[in-house]
């Protein structure tokens, strides 16, 4: 953030800010550094510049880089002591960004509540316990996310099932795998034409994990023990693998080389319609061609044991930098953002979180929306660790080893080795 | 006996005197002293520019190598931990030992196939002009746009495996197995390297005076004599520089490897560079990233100076 006055002290920023607040004062600069992603990038700017419209003394910088680029920039800026007001962040970054004080805390009375505990009664349950780190909460989420299972409602209609019968949905893993067997269209000199069903390939560790991370806590197996070792080559993890993952490949049904790369399009055959099945948040329908928009329906996430069911749940949120200079505006800005809850779905395929946002009547338009709403009580965050991206990435390669015809049980004995060695450090 | 031979010394010169001489080597030195200032203040930009963008962050690297330094907090020294750390460190070594695998079959055959195209081209009296063009194309495209073209050529459903099919090749899993990722990597480094190293071996061809090939044709010599006494010999110094060029270059690549699998699958592809920059930015490690770069840049000057010596004119 810039006050324009230069380096007037923090004092009279803050009263500044206050009287910004009440429409008579001016030039106070809220930086907003947010992941590229087009739907909702023009509703933010569109909310912001309706903030300045009624905070005439408040602008706010709106800036998004592309996944990826955005966490260089931000840890650079971050690094040289300048970070943006406003952050967005993955959830699994909170311990580590909230533990070396770069997070400022929630201000309850700053983002228009009495106390963090009125704050957390707007919220679903389980919306801020992966932005609360030792009970003290750093972020809202914008996005509240959990997963379920796209069908392109044609390609079932192709071989004879109706798309609107949820009876028709697999309700397990093996119900996936036949289906998708029997949606998968092979050609006569043995290319596959259309896919029933394939994993997100060849993307980053945080993807691989949305995907595995249900299916592990379906199976009861721990990434990281409780004694601190990594426990991912566990019989119930390689049997979690095994049985899912690696089925998919050894059926012939997928695999990373059926899968078609799009970097800013991790579903494109899904979005294409290639692909019958994909696994994806609510978020992910803009994404989608319009004919696949049409028709495809939502179905909830495949299961070990559909009577104890298991999800992931995972926040982009919204946190205000504990250098930030206006840190009440800024607080208060994303109150007035996410306050459109219906906004942020309509536009964007956001859930904020906030209880009741499955109740609407822009929620109730939108296909899906209680399947989401369902998985919301019963997900989980990934694993905490700071070191969280490199073990990542040593599961992603043991995942890449088994897909190669490495036994999954050898893939993640190197994972686990390395994730020691990680945690030794 | 020898008649000793006595050579006449040439006459003095007649000296001026003392007063006239001293004005003079003293208006000289003050000019000397001027121009030098003038030179100091002509190469100050370029020595604060060195300074600011290449030695600094070298002396800072070597800084930070000895350091924990997450990015988020401020630096704790460490001592040699992280170069101790370094025979043990499972990443790094396979990243080495990747880094040595493209370097080593990407300039071998690059060296070569330049090497006979610029001869090739020389050879060429008419639209010389345009096929030098032609042929550095590759070299003048942006990075990211080769990057991704290659990458939907090496797609299982993509172009290659569609020739391979006409052949009655299975396709290839080009971008999905570590035996193959390499190798598609290291094939469209052959494409774009070679563009480049034509080109200065084409200048270096074209600098060797034409009259030593029409003395030794004179003289007898056939095609493989003028190659191995004039043709290697002269070219000695650009074989070095373009060897030089080719293995530091090579030891530096990033975009491809970045940009076409992100070193993957299962680390196949991830070279020194490569886990320099996820050990900085996704691992937050960057005491850890700079002892890498310290070990690249150490290898780099190595080998160049090797390189340099090796290839050295001995005759020069």
């Amino acid at each position: 953030m810039r006050i324009t006055y230069g380096s007037l002290p923090v004092a009279l920023a803050t009263s500044a800010s206050l009287l910004t607040l009440s429409g008579h004062a001016s030039a106070i600069e809220i930086d907003f550094w947010h992941h590229t992603y087009p739907p909702a990038d023009e509703f933010i700017q569109e909310k912001a510049a309706a903030y300045m419209a009624e905070h005439p003394g408040v602008t706010i910088n709106f800036q998004d880089q592309p996944h990826g680029d955005y966490e260089v920039q931000l840890l650079a800026a971050i690094a040289a002591g300048n970070p943006p007001d406003i952050v967005n962040l993955l959830d699994y970054l909170f311990p580590q960004y909230a533990s070396r004080g770069i997070l400022a805390p929630l201000d309850a009375e700053a983002f228009g509540e009495e106390s963090i505990e009125a704050v957390r009664e707007l919220y679903m349950p389980a919306a801020l316990s992966g932005l609360t780190i030792d009970g003290e909460t750093y972020g809202v989420p914008e996005e509240f996310n959990t997963l379920a299972l796209f069908i392109n409602g044609d390609h079932m209609r192709d071989i004879g099932l109706d798309p609107d019968d949820p009876s028709n949905y697999p309700a397990t893993w093996e119900d996936l795998f036949v289906l998708a067997e029997r949606l998968q269209v092979v050609e006569s000199d043995g290319t596959i034409s259309r896919l029933g069903f394939n994993w997100v390939w060849n993307l980053d560790p945080y993807w691989y994990a949305q995907q595995y991370w249900p299916i592990l806590q379906q199976y009861d197996c721990d990434v990281i023990g409780e004694d601190g070792q990594a426990a991912i080559n566990s019989q119930a993890c390689v049997d979690a693998f095994t049985e899912t993952w690696q089925y998919l490949i050894d059926s012939g049904l997928g695999g990373p080389h059926l899968a078609t790369v799009n970097p800013v399009n991790a579903l494109e055959d899904f979005s294409t319609g290639r692909q019958s099945m994909a696994i994806a948040g609510i978020w992910a329908p803009p994404l989608y061609s319009p004919e696949v928009q049409d028709v495809y329906v939502v179905a909830p996430l495949p299961q070990r044991d559909p009577s104890n069911p298991e999800t992931l749940l995972n926040s982009y949120a919204l946190a205000v930098s504990a250098t930030s200079e206006a840190p009440d505006v800024a607080w208060d800005f994303i109150r007035f953002l996410v306050s459109d809850s219906d906004g942020y779905l309509e536009r964007a395929g956001y859930v904020t979180g906030f209880r009741g946002w499955d109740q609407t009547e822009v929620a109730q338009r939108t296909r899906g929306a209680s399947v989401f709403a369902d998985g919301q009580q019963y997900g989980s965050f990934v694993w905490r660790s700071p070191t969280w991206a490199e073990e990542g990435a040593a599961i992603k390669a043991a995942i890449e080893l088994f897909a190669q015809g490495v036994p999954v049980q050898d893939a993640l004995d190197q994972a686990a080795e390395q994730i020691d060695q990680i945690r030794s450090r | 006996m020898e008649q000793q031979r006595h050579h006449p010394r040439p006459a003095a010169p007649s000296l001026p005197n003392r007063r006239s001489v001293i004005p003079s080597i003293r208006r000289r030195t003050t000019q000397s002293q001027r121009l030098a200032r003038w030179g100091v203040i002509f190469i100050l930009p370029a020595v604060f520019l060195l300074g600011l963008f290449q030695f600094y962050p070298i002396a800072f690297s070597l800084f930070i190598s000895l350091h924990d330094y997450d990015l988020l907090s401020p630096p704790r020294f460490v001592g040699l931990r992280n170069f101790l750390a370094l025979p043990h460190d499972g990443q790094f070594l396979n990243s080495v030992r990747v880094t040595l695998v493209y370097v080593i079959y990407t300039i071998v055959p690059v060296i070569g196939l330049s090497f006979l195209l610029g001869w090739a081209l020389t050879c060429l009296h008419r639209s010389r002009g345009v096929w030098r063009a032609l042929l550095f194309l590759p070299s003048v495209m942006p990075i990211v746009s080769v990057a991704l073209v290659w990458k939907l050529l090496f797609n299982y459903q993509g172009p290659i495996n569609a020739g391979l099919g006409g052949l009655g090749v299975d396709p290839l899993p080009w971008l999905n197995s570590s035996d193959f990722a390499p190798w598609a990597l290291i094939i469209m480094s052959w494409w774009h390297a070679t563009s480049y190293y034509t080109i200065i071996f084409l200048a270096g061809f074209l600098s060797i005076p034409n009259v030593y090939y029409e003395a030794a044709r004179i003289d007898g010599a056939r095609s493989l004599s003028l190659l191995r006494h004039i043709t290697l010999p002269l070219m000695r110094p650009t074989i070095a520089l373009v060897v030089v060029l080719a293995t530091v270059n090579g030891l530096k690549t990033f975009a491809f490897q970045q940009i076409i699998t992100d070193g993957g699958p299962a680390n196949a592809t991830e070279i020194l560079t490569l886990l320099i920059y996820k050990t900085s930015f996704a691992y937050l490690d960057m005491g850890r990233a700079s002892t890498y770069s310290i070990v690249l840049f150490t290898g780099i000057l190595v080998i160049s100076l090797a390189q340099i010596w090796l290839l050295r004119d001995r005759d020069g």
